[in-house]
């Protein structure tokens, strides 16, 4: 296994392209196959044959490398406040410095959160599957709350678009104070002057920043 | 009410007085659920349903106003969150809008202004003539919210008028800024991130006019009107929306540009809004506690269906009432003077059964549409009205989205299942507030296979009287082909599972006046519908029987009929079943008095005819709103069904000796 710090920043940089090309269908960057060719992916074994496309060990190595970025950006924006276009820059930076079990610390602190501030997804570490939610954890699921508690919603991670879009549209976004009302048959919140009913799948996608 | 004009328009450009060929327009844009529909009675005088429940409107409904010099056609748009689309509902309001020249009236609720200015910012962007209606300003008071209208409309430099619309406050004021010439709002001061306004502006020469960005935004974002608008290459769109950061789909309306808009939005209301803390628990919260706990809601539910349909709607309007109109008026008075009237008039027998006949337009017809159906449909719609108004049908969705869930649709479906239960028909339109094409078609097909009308529950509660292990089982049997059917399509129809998200509006007092109109608009659509129909059919029978059709008709069926173990007379019944279900089941409200029929035979019947499509306005509008081919496949199963499960249940009846 190749430790994470062994790569370069702009190793690191090609294999997240390569990556979001292959597994997200995000178009190839301009110069791509330069790039690979110039930084020896394919005698690194992370790019298969004379192609693009990424071995198991790159695929891996990548996987991973998204995951600290997305993390980084996340803890950017939701813990430091701080805007998401810089969050993506001062993100670049700060990902070299999370190394995997440092990852792993601000996975569980964030409450093993599923998306990006720009709604993409995180890829699971070994810290998500084990986390039973646990309780002491910050941030946590709306239905994790009890009724009549109050906090912040700190992000939505609904992996269908248009479920996150839902939320957005009605005015219920990050940062926005929530209560939590019941949660049988249904999840009802308030939010600002009104409330809300949503199944058990979607609350569970609403992150809170609880007062504690 | 104040009301304010933007101060300082930085030599913006008027709109223009005439808005060239044609009325000038206004159209009413806003969330679901904020009062649009009052405001728009109230500017046309007409009549738009109102409800206290999101996504009532669904139709696009038109009107005229006279404002200022000259009459305006008023458009009340179905309720949407965004201009960024989702729903059909959201959709159809968005292109109407965008494809369209003419005023835009944003109606928000005003406790909720920061959840609803995003809206406002994205209508500025357009550039066209907007004012911004603060609605439910009575609401706002009570919670102590307090909005400064002035700095408001400085702010966004656009007309502000704050409105109790319910109450007709507010709208004199908005009247006369309509007439008026209305300032074109100023560019809002939205940012996006800079990778985005760097696409955007990649864009700028490509795109004519004064609202580039917000065609560029729209087109970036793949919405078809601004797509056809700008006519840019996807190519292009494709890199600049990736460059943006928007994603790599297409389509995909993006939660970057969301946070913008609501950023913005609540930098504009620094100044101008303040929320008020939230008092004691009031007596209608504590209320709402009750209808959302499933301990106290279901006994709630349990008496609502008991007080209001079955003893208001089966009781004293199946009952009382029905009685009244058919005995004393039309037995005492109308039929005799009828008959009287024509024998003197028509003396060619033939042609007077036409009128009087069994099946004549006054004895049959027009007496089963006064004397039975109207009653029982006109209690419902009232009843019903009074539920909607009040805010509990939101919340029964809450309740019982779990179970709506196992047959493939969520707690939305509430409405237009409830619905189904006062008329089919209707309640099939009403299946477009469903977000997905599955669940329309579940719907749709749960509505005309298992969900009896009132006219029909009337008419069988009517002819099953005096069997009450009869009416056990039909409703035993109905509802578990409901379930089943249900559950089966849910397996067999691919496509994601639908998520459950509505607002709950605040509960509200019933107003007598609205329930009433709403009452009589709904029976009035109802007759209108309906009514033709019952005089056709009586006019088809006619010819039927006139020409020798009928009586062959009639001979076909009877080995169908015998099959299900019934008396061959009720084959009239079952083809009259063919041009409403409540029409067939009269006619076996006669047999019925006759003594014919058994009580198991009555039970088979009945359950035949409620499972039938109920009536050929359902027919045709299932056939508007999905097709000649859903709709075909869909009665023919429907058909089968009727009849094999009424063939099973005789077949099982009379093997088990069952005397009911």
């Amino acid at each position: 296994m190749v430790h994470e710090n062994e790569i370069t920043e702009a190793e690191q940089e090609i294999l997240e392209r390569l990556w979001q090309h292959e597994v997200e269908g995000w178009p190839l960057p301009p110069g791509a196959e330069g790039e690979v060719v110039e930084l020896g992916l394919h005698a690194k074994g992370w790019v298969k044959g004379d192609g693009l496309r990424l071995s198991a060990g790159g695929l891996e190595v990548a996987r991973r490398a998204i995951r600290r970025h997305r993390l980084a950006e996340r803890l950017l924006a939701d813990l430091m406040g701080v805007e998401q276009e810089q969050a993506e820059e001062h993100a670049c930076v700060l990902e070299h410095s999370l190394v995997e079990g440092l990852a792993e610390k601000v996975c569980t602190f964030l409450g093993h959160p599923r998306v990006c501030p720009h709604g993409h997804p995180i890829p699971e570490g070994p810290c998500c599957k084990k986390a039973a939610a646990s309780v002491e954890a910050v941030i946590s699921p709306l239905d994790h709350m009890r009724p009549g508690e109050e906090g912040l919603i700190a992000y939505l991670a609904t992996p269908q678009n248009g479920d996150l879009q839902k939320f957005l549209s009605m005015g219920i976004h990050p940062g926005d104070p929530i209560a939590l009302v019941r949660k049988t048959p249904s999840v009802v919140f308030r939010c600002g002057h009104s409330q809300f009913a949503v199944d058990r799948e979607l609350a569970t996608q609403v992150y809170v920043r609880r007062h504690g | 009410m104040a009301l304010t004009l933007p101060q300082g328009c930085h030599g913006q450009a008027q709109a223009p007085l005439t808005g060239g060929e044609g009325r000038r327009k206004v159209f009413l844009v806003g969330n679901p659920n904020v009062g649009k529909s009052v405001l728009f009675n109230a500017l046309t005088g007409s009549y738009a349903v109102v409800s206290n429940y999101p996504g009532t409107t669904v139709e696009v409904s038109r009107g005229s106003a006279e404002l200022g010099d000259g009459s305006w056609e008023v458009i009340d748009t179905p309720g949407m969150y965004s201009l960024r689309t989702i729903t059909e509902e959201e959709r159809v309001s968005r292109d109407l809008i965008l494809r369209d020249e003419g005023t835009i009236v944003h109606v928000v609720d005003a406790k909720n202004l920061p959840r609803m200015l995003p809206l406002t910012l994205e209508l500025c962007m357009m550039g066209r003539p907007l004012v911004l209606a603060l609605n439910l300003m009575d609401e706002a008071a009570q919670a102590g919210v307090k909005v400064d209208t002035r700095a408001l409309s400085v702010e966004l430099g656009i007309p502000v008028v704050e409105m109790v619309a319910t109450r007709g406050k507010g709208i004199q004021e908005l009247k006369t800024i309509l007439a008026g010439p209305i300032p074109l709002p100023p560019s809002p001061k939205v940012s996006f991130p800079p990778r985005l306004e760097e696409s955007l502006e990649a864009l700028r020469p490509r795109i004519s006019g004064d609202a580039w960005r917000f065609w560029a935004l729209h087109a970036l974002e793949g919405d078809a009107p601004a797509l056809e608008r700008t006519g840019l290459p996807d190519e292009l769109l494709r890199t600049l929306r990736t460059r943006a950061g928007l994603g790599p789909r297409r389509g995909a309306p993006s939660a970057l540009v969301a946070k913008s808009f609501h950023a913005s939005a609540q930098r504009v209301l620094a100044g101008a809004y303040k929320d008020g803390t939230r008092g004691k628990v009031a007596l209608q919260e504590r209320l709402d506690r009750l209808l959302l706990n499933p301990w106290t809601g279901f006994p709630i539910l349990a008496v609502i269906v008991y007080v209001g349909l079955y003893q208001f709607v089966g009781v004293f309007g199946g009952g009382t009432v029905v009685d009244f109109l058919e005995t004393t008026v039309f037995g005492h008075y109308v039929n005799p003077y009828v008959e009287a009237l024509f024998a003197h008039l028509v003396p060619w027998m033939w042609l007077r059964t036409l009128f009087v006949g069994d099946y004549g337009i006054f004895t049959l017809g027009l007496r089963y549409a006064i004397a039975i159906i109207l009653p029982i449909v006109g209690t419902f719609f009232l009843a019903f009205s009074v539920l909607e108004d009040s805010g509990y049908l939101p919340r029964l969705a809450m309740m019982l989205d779990r179970i709506f869930k196992a047959i493939g649709l969520n707690g939305r479906a509430v409405i237009p299942l409830v619905l189904g239960f006062g008329c089919d028909t209707m309640a099939t339109m009403t299946t477009r507030i469903l977000e997905t094409k599955r669940e329309r078609v579940i719907a749709t097909f749960l509505l005309a296979l298992a969900i009896p009308c009132s006219a029909q529950i009337g008419l069988l509660l009517a002819l099953l009287a005096g069997h009450p292990a009869a009416l056990a089982l039909w409703a035993a049997i109905v509802a578990g082909v409901f379930l089943m059917a249900g559950t089966l399509m849910a397996r067999l129809l691919p496509g994601r599972k639908p998520a459950f998200f509505m607002e709950l509006p605040p509960l509200r007092m019933p107003v007598l006046k609205n329930v009433w109109s709403k009452t009589v608009s709904r029976m009035g659509w109802y007759f209108l519908e309906v009514f033709p129909l019952f005089i056709v059919a009586s006019v088809m029978i006619w010819v039927g029987q006139i020409t020798g059709i009928f009586p062959k008709v009639v001979e076909a069926i009877v080995p169908l009929v015998k099959a299900l173990g019934l008396p061959s007379q009720t084959a009239v019944a079952i083809l009259f079943g063919f041009f409403r279900r409540d029409y067939g089941a009269a006619g076996l409200f006669d047999l019925r008095h006759s003594g014919v029929m058994n009580g198991v035979q009555l039970l088979v019947a009945t359950v035949t005819l409620t499972l039938f499509l109920p009536c050929i306005a359902q027919f045709l509008i299932m056939r508007k709103e999905r097709g000649w081919k859903v709709t075909l496949l869909m009665s023919g199963v429907i058909l089968f069904i009727a009849f094999g499960v009424g063939w099973g249940l005789n077949a099982v009846l009379v093997a088990a000796k069952v005397t009911l």
